[in-house]
């Protein structure tokens, strides 16, 4: 009963006009929603019975985690090397984080990758031998935090035709107080920060065949990547450079990484050798996150919304869309996929969305290069990142930054940035006038 | 691209901030039960008011903060900030917290008559939340309902279907909003009261403030008895819910106190200073936080629909929190023996008395209104130490054996109610 009034519901509030199949960027995991509760709204698709479930991840994903010991038996594992203490910490309302503006606030939102060259297990990252994969700057009492990764920014305006000046910025990181010693010469460093969280199982449900179509079409790359429940190398999906094969492997990568939290997925603490106060550290019962906590969670995450597209037939809008193809922006940020079957959760299949991205990866040229090849993933190649939401990422949080370090604050400056396979479509972008221009931001602003 | 990373490597080496102390000198361990958005926004203003002060969140409920801070080094935490109505006063007794001086000089110590503290100045109010419904209006005006003005209507024939009610053994803000009630009405009216209230209603066992909301928000019910800060924080997100207080109500205070050996003392009162100034009690109102500031003066720059709770007459009802507290084990068992147990019965019960008001037989219903509505334990019995000792791990075999005793109780005259009802 619930389902069908909510369905109605949906119909209703969609748009009855020409562009009212375009604005459900989602399918009918559409959620029409666009104030602060756009990433965080349950999708009316979401079968009754999950309804429970997505709830409980919910809790899961919102609640702080405790070091142990501790009395809430159902969150305790923080640690013991950890960068925050809950996921929406690091996901506002479930959007993307955001860079530091000076170097004296901490990187809330964000952390840096670490490793050295050569390949790891599977082909992956090699992780440094003394920090392990990431910097976690926090510890549980008695264990150190590894240091802190500071951030400072090097300015420069360009200069568009009309006269129009972007200011950029690129950023610089450095390292203070590390408590295992130095990073050494050939440590591989990647700031990053934290991704939007919803629409994620659609992205999972596009099949494979299709995305391997549009490789040989846009010269896109799939990143070919380690199934650690499956025990075999598949597509790449997720992450930054499509480094995580699913939703599962994704959560049970972050809960491990940035919480320090084990999984039925990933059962050793996060503790390198060089690491004796970590590796003797009091730990909970394992895993930490049990496997219903884990289901739990990515039930939550197949079960958000995707918010709808605002003012879609505006004449302004449907200019920049036609602008944004023109501009060859279209060739990789694809606006239409369609979902085969999802694994764990049927009601995801068959959906017509409007996700922009091809799943791919692409080089972007020196300026966005971090030298830190992931898999097939060269240092210069990043995935293409999803566009769906990106009108309503400052609605959510105002401080919410682009690309993969965050150092862009608005999408022209994400254009701006953006080189190596897409400097022909920055370089169309930044060709147009002023009015062409703005259309094209308008556009931007409805996904 | 090379020489960038070469620049961005040398960085890396060694460890060293080229560009001079960027690192706090000090630190301050805050131990908190708070939301992390809510912890976000208070880290983010402090940290940019004192960036010389690194600010550490340590993460548990009441009971973890009586535990951490009772061991002794009191777990390396020099603050206890928190909405622990319990912790603190048994702390404080405890002598875990240091005295604060004129660091709370301006907030408030009562409010509607009800202390906020012990009053021995050792721990202070931080904020209030109020308890209340949450309100879908186009739901109620859709049912033809109008808006609840106290707890006593929703037990009212033409609210059944319309209310949610959140379990207090499984939902963290309910059991002081049931013990409003219970203290309002009196222990045996109040029970019959809940009784007839969960005959209209939904449980929310599970979830939340935040589940409560969003079922208001999808439209499946119309009224939630609930905490306001959920609410008035949806409401800012743009969901179509709102919140009322009704006519009896309670406001409970969230406090801050530094702890006896803080081993960062100075920071430590640098953060309790903040939290307890305009600055910081204005953060309260934001849309993400959403509580009401301790600080009368505080209120002058809140919008105009903003709550004032230490505005107007007195209130005719004080709520002693205290008294809930000491019986709150106690009291959330037998709310579960008393209405989760039988919650079907409930309302096929009442349902049935209803049916017989309506066709003139008192007799038979007020009968049957005595059998569904008689509490198993008296308050003396529910409020004493010894059975709230005992209940406290209700996976225990003597909080078993006691909830059984109830529920069979319970059972026992829930039984005869529906038999003499379907005579």
């Amino acid at each position: 009963m619930r389902r069908f009034l909510l369905a109605a519901g949906l119909l209703l509030a969609a748009p009855a006009t020409a562009g009212a199949e375009e604005a459900l960027s989602g399918g009918a995991f559409t959620v029409f929603e666009s104030g602060r509760a756009a990433f965080t709204t349950m999708a009316p698709a979401l079968p009754e019975a999950l309804v429970r479930d997505f709830a409980r991840g919910r809790t899961v994903f919102n609640r702080p985690w405790l070091a142990a010991p501790a009395q809430d038996e159902r969150f305790i594992g923080l640690g013991p090397l950890f960068n925050r203490l809950s996921c929406v910490a690091c996901h506002p309302r479930n959007g993307g984080g955001f860079a530091p503006e000076t170097a004296a606030e901490p990187m809330r939102t964000m952390l840096v990758r670490l490793s050295v060259p050569g390949e790891g297990e599977h082909g992956g990252v090699r992780p440094h031998p003394a920090y392990g994969d990431q910097l976690n700057e926090e510890g549980v009492p008695g264990v150190p935090g590894e240091g802190r990764a500071v951030i400072r920014w090097r300015e420069h305006d360009e200069v568009l035709p009309g006269g129009e000046a972007v200011r950029l910025r690129r950023p610089l990181i450095s390292f203070t107080g590390l408590a295992y010693g130095p990073l050494g010469k050939d440590a591989l460093i990647s700031p990053r920060i934290a991704p939007p969280v919803f629409g994620l199982g659609l992205l999972a449900a596009v099949p494979e065949a299709d995305i391997l179509a549009i490789a040989a079409e846009n010269g896109g790359r799939p990143n070919r990547v380690w199934d650690a429940g499956n025990g075999r190398t598949v597509l790449g999906r997720f992450g930054w450079k499509a480094n995580q094969p699913s939703v599962l492997q994704q959560l049970a990568g972050a809960m491990l990484g940035d919480l320090g939290v084990t999984s039925p997925l990933f059962t050793g603490q996060n503790c390198t050798e060089a690491q004796p106060e970590c590796r003797a550290a009091f730990v909970a019962p394992q895993p930490e996150l049990t496997a219903g906590q884990l289901l739990a969670l990515e039930t939550y995450h197949l079960g958000l919304g995707v918010p709808a597209r605002r003012g879609v037939d505006d004449p302004s809008v449907r200019r920049g869309e036609a602008l944004f193809v023109a501009a060859g922006c279209a060739s990789c940020h694809r606006p239409t996929l369609t979902t085969g079957s999802h694994p764990s959760l049927e009601d995801l299949g068959g959906q017509v969305i409007h996700p922009y991205t091809d799943l791919l990866l692409h080089d972007m040229g020196a300026d966005l290069a971090d030298g830190r090849p992931d898999f097939l993933a060269t240092g210069s190649e990043w995935r293409t990142p999803p566009l769906w939401g990106l009108g309503l990422r400052r609605l959510v949080d105002p401080r919410a930054g682009l690309l993969h370090d965050g150092r862009a604050r608005s999408p022209l400056e994400a254009v701006l940035w953006h080189g190596g396979a897409a400097r022909e479509a920055a370089a169309a972008v930044r060709r147009l006038p002023s009015d062409d221009r703005r259309a094209l931001l308008r556009f931007l602003d409805s996904l | 691209m090379k020489a960038l990373l070469r620049a961005t490597l040398a960085l890396a080496l060694g460890g060293l901030a080229p560009w001079g102390a960027a690192q706090a000198a000090d630190t301050v361990r805050v131990f908190t039960s708070y939301p992390q958005e809510m912890m976000d926004r208070y880290e983010q203003a402090f940290t940019k008011a004192n960036p010389d002060i690194k600010l550490d969140f340590q993460w548990g409920h009441g009971g973890d903060a009586m535990a951490t801070l009772r061991q002794p080094d009191q777990g390396g935490v020099d603050v206890l900030w928190s909405p622990a109505l319990k912790a603190f006063p048994a702390l404080a007794k405890g002598g875990a917290f240091r005295p604060l001086g004129d660091t709370a000089k301006g907030i408030a110590t009562k409010v509607g008559g009800m202390p906020l503290t012990d009053g021995k100045g050792t721990y202070a109010a931080f904020e209030l939340a109020g308890y209340g419904f949450a309100v879908r209006p186009d739901y109620l005006r859709g049912h033809g309902l109008p808006v609840p003005r106290d707890w006593s209507d929703l037990a009212k024939p033409a609210y059944a279907g319309h209310v949610i009610l959140p379990v207090p053994s499984s939902t963290g803000f309910a059991p002081p909003m049931i013990e409003v009630i219970l203290q309002h009405h009196g222990w045996d009216k109040g029970w019959a009261l809940l009784a007839e209230i969960a005959a209209n209603a939904e449980l929310l066992d599970s979830g939340g403030g935040v589940a409560m909301v969003n079922e208001l928000a999808e439209g499946t019910k119309g009224i939630g008895m609930i905490i306001d800060f959920f609410v008035r924080s949806a409401k800012a997100d743009g969901k179509p819910v709102t919140f009322v207080y009704p006519e009896i109500t309670a406001y409970v205070p969230a406090h801050v106190a530094i702890t006896a050996q803080a081993p960062h003392a100075k920071a430590a009162e640098t953060f309790v200073r903040f939290v307890l100034s305009d600055e910081g009690q204005a953060l309260l109102m934001t849309p993400e936080v959403m509580r009401l500031p301790v600080r009368p003066s505080t209120y002058a720059k809140a919008p105009a629909d903003f709550p004032r709770p230490f505005e107007g007459k007195a209130a005719a009802f004080v709520f002693d929190p205290a008294k809930g507290t000491a019986r709150q084990f106690a009291m959330t068992a037998l709310f579960d023996a008393f209405i989760t147990s039988r919650h079907a019965q409930l309302r096929d019960g009442f349902a049935a008395i209803r049916k017989a008001e309506a066709a003139g037989d008192k007799a038979r219903a007020e009968a049957a209104r005595r059998l569904l509505t008689g509490v198993p334990a008296t308050e003396a019995e529910i409020g004493a130490p010894a059975l709230n000792a005992t209940l406290e791990d209700m996976e225990s075999e003597g909080a078993k054996a006691v909830k059984a005793r109830w529920t069979q109780a319970v059972g026992a005259t829930t039984a005869q109610a529906l038999a003499a009802l379907a005579k």
